[in-house]
């Protein structure tokens, strides 16, 4: 990753109601190609938390070639991210994503989202249906809400906090760009704070049993003799010092555990 | 009014879906119900051999869904028990020769013929699995006290759900009420608490499940069977009766040293 600070800005990616949107500066100045260096370490950056998510992509009124648009695709199939619609207000290059059998659509200028999110396909498997897109209890919110029990081989990404009534079974897991709150038992893996800046992330649960934990780019293992302790409480961990910390919820009736 | 359709899955293979499809298909029939049970495991049949009827197949599901047979001829009839009957599956195809939608079309059929369709299912979560549960009303999940099961548990039943269908129920299979009191098995409120769903019953290891088994014959109808015995409970739950669940008692550990020996603190 060697991008400069300014050419950093060229391509942003962020997250909205609609999923992860990410934007590639229209400005005809900078070569396309660049842009899909910067994308391409960007992403690199943040493997974990992209790697088989779904993105839209906007274009502005670029006009881009077939082999800038093949390039798109193959730096976005590096890390098997399919893409949710193609926006441009090119119309050149909606033909290009429709060749590709791409969902595309026009900019929506009150929006920074795409005012349609094509269905993927029917057959989607288990993990899909554990992520319902679009099922959002607050448009405006960032923070997503699940109101079930994470079953084994579920797996749940998502860009901010994640807050989830019900337990996270183990074989099962959250991938947050924010912190992570269970009104439940969490006996799968965590890894909160994926997101640029996300060492301040915590992980609160009823009862953490964990096989694993993660903020940032830290990994904690489950410590199974200490873990299983049922009087342990509600209980946090976060981040100090570059370890993995968990603190009874109640601090003044509880204790600390490293 | 169609009957129900009642699929018998697990994940994890080995836990007992075959024994707990034939034994709960007959507990029913005991019960007063027509009842048809249906092998879904194309290409490793054998809840023919388990019901004792594998010399009397002629056609196999796979004939009915091909067009080779009609489904009543295909129905075998227990001559023991006039309301089962037995649907095999085909052993020399796999189970891409029968696509979902056939499978719920099939069930449908048998719906309209019998009370209650026990559809037993392959291990896995493949196409096998998805045929089975194809046209469900209900899911059992079978499972034993042991983590790789209920782990497997867990994640079928996320399948299930995934499916749209109603959460499923669960029967604990195979447990060994001596080991769970030494804390060395997982207790039923152990699988409870991680799985979250409801149990419509315990099943304690039993000998005699394998004896029958290899006769050919349901457990149910041994009284003394206390596997037996919880299968009928099954069965009457499923019905809507509320029976509460067996007592199981640690046996006493044999053999019991005698009166001399007891009083010289020998073995």
């Amino acid at each position: 990753m060697n991008a400069t600070g300014k050419k950093f800005e060229a391509v942003t990616i962020k997250g909205t109601a609609g999923g992860l949107l990410c934007r590639m500066l229209e400005d005809e100045s900078l070569l396309f190609t660049d842009l899909l260096n910067e994308l391409s370490d960007r992403l690199a950056a943040g493997e974990k938390f992209f790697r088989k998510g779904r993105v839209s992509v906007e274009l502005g009124s670029r006009l881009l070639e077939k082999s800038d648009f093949e390039g798109l695709v193959e730096v976005l199939n590096r890390y098997e991210i399919t893409i949710d619609a193609v926006i441009s207000g090119v119309n050149a290059t909606r033909l290009l994503a429709k060749q590709a059998g791409i969902p595309y659509n026009l900019p929506n200028n009150q929006n920074t989202r795409p005012s349609i999110v094509p269905d993927g396909p029917a057959e989607k498997g288990p993990v899909s249906g554990a992520t319902p897109r679009g099922v959002h209890p607050f448009d405006t919110a960032e923070a997503y809400f699940i109101r079930r029990t994470l079953r084994s081989g579920q797996v749940i990404k998502h860009h901010a906090d994640v807050i989830v009534l019900g337990d996270i079974n183990a074989g099962a897991q959250i991938i947050a760009g924010g912190s992570v709150i269970v009104w439940g038992t969490v006996r799968g893996r965590i890894d909160a704070g994926q997101a640029a800046q996300g060492e301040g992330a915590v992980i609160c649960a009823l009862s953490l049993r964990p096989t694993q934990l993660g903020i940032a780019n830290v990994v904690a293992m489950g410590n199974f003799d200490a873990l299983k302790d049922p009087d342990a409480g509600p209980e946090m961990a976060s981040l100090q010092d570059g370890t993995i910390v968990l603190d009874s919820w109640m601090p003044h009736r509880g204790r600390l555990r490293g | 009014m169609p009957g129900r359709v009642i699929t018998i899955t697990s994940g994890k293979g080995g836990v007992g879906k075959t024994t707990t499809t034939a034994n709960l298909g007959t507990a029913l029939v005991m019960q007063g119900k027509k009842v048809a049970v249906v092998d879904a495991d194309i290409g490793l049949r054998n809840l023919d051999v388990v019901l004792g009827l594998e010399n009397r197949i002629v056609y196999d599901l796979v004939d009915v869904v091909e067009g080779r047979a009609r489904l009543r001829q295909a129905l075998i009839k227990d001559k023991r028990h006039p309301d089962l009957a037995l649907l095999p599956a085909a052993q020399t195809r796999d189970k891409n020769a029968v696509s979902p939608a056939q499978m719920a079309d099939l069930v449908g059929q048998l719906a309209q013929d019998f009370d209650f369709v026990l559809v037993d299912s392959p291990a896995g979560i493949e196409q096998g699995f998805k045929n089975a549960i194809a046209g469900a009303d209900l899911v059992l999940i079978v499972t034993t006290p042991e983590v790789s099961a209920v782990r497997d548990a867990d994640r079928i039943i996320g399948l299930v759900e995934a499916a749209e269908l109603p959460t499923p129920q669960l029967i604990l299979n195979r447990i060994k009420p001596a080991m769970v009191l030494r804390g060395d098995m997982m207790s039923m409120d152990d699988v409870r608490d991680i799985l979250a769903i409801e149990i419509i019953g315990i099943v304690p290891e039993d000998e005699q499940v394998v004896i029958s088994t290899n006769r050919g014959e349901a457990v149910v109808f041994d009284t003394v069977s206390k596997a037996g015995k919880a299968y009928t409970n099954i069965a009457r739950r499923l019905l809507g009766e509320k029976v509460p669940f067996q007592i199981l008692d640690v046996p006493p550990p044999a053999p019991k040293p005698g009166l001399w020996a007891r009083l010289f603190g020998l073995k």
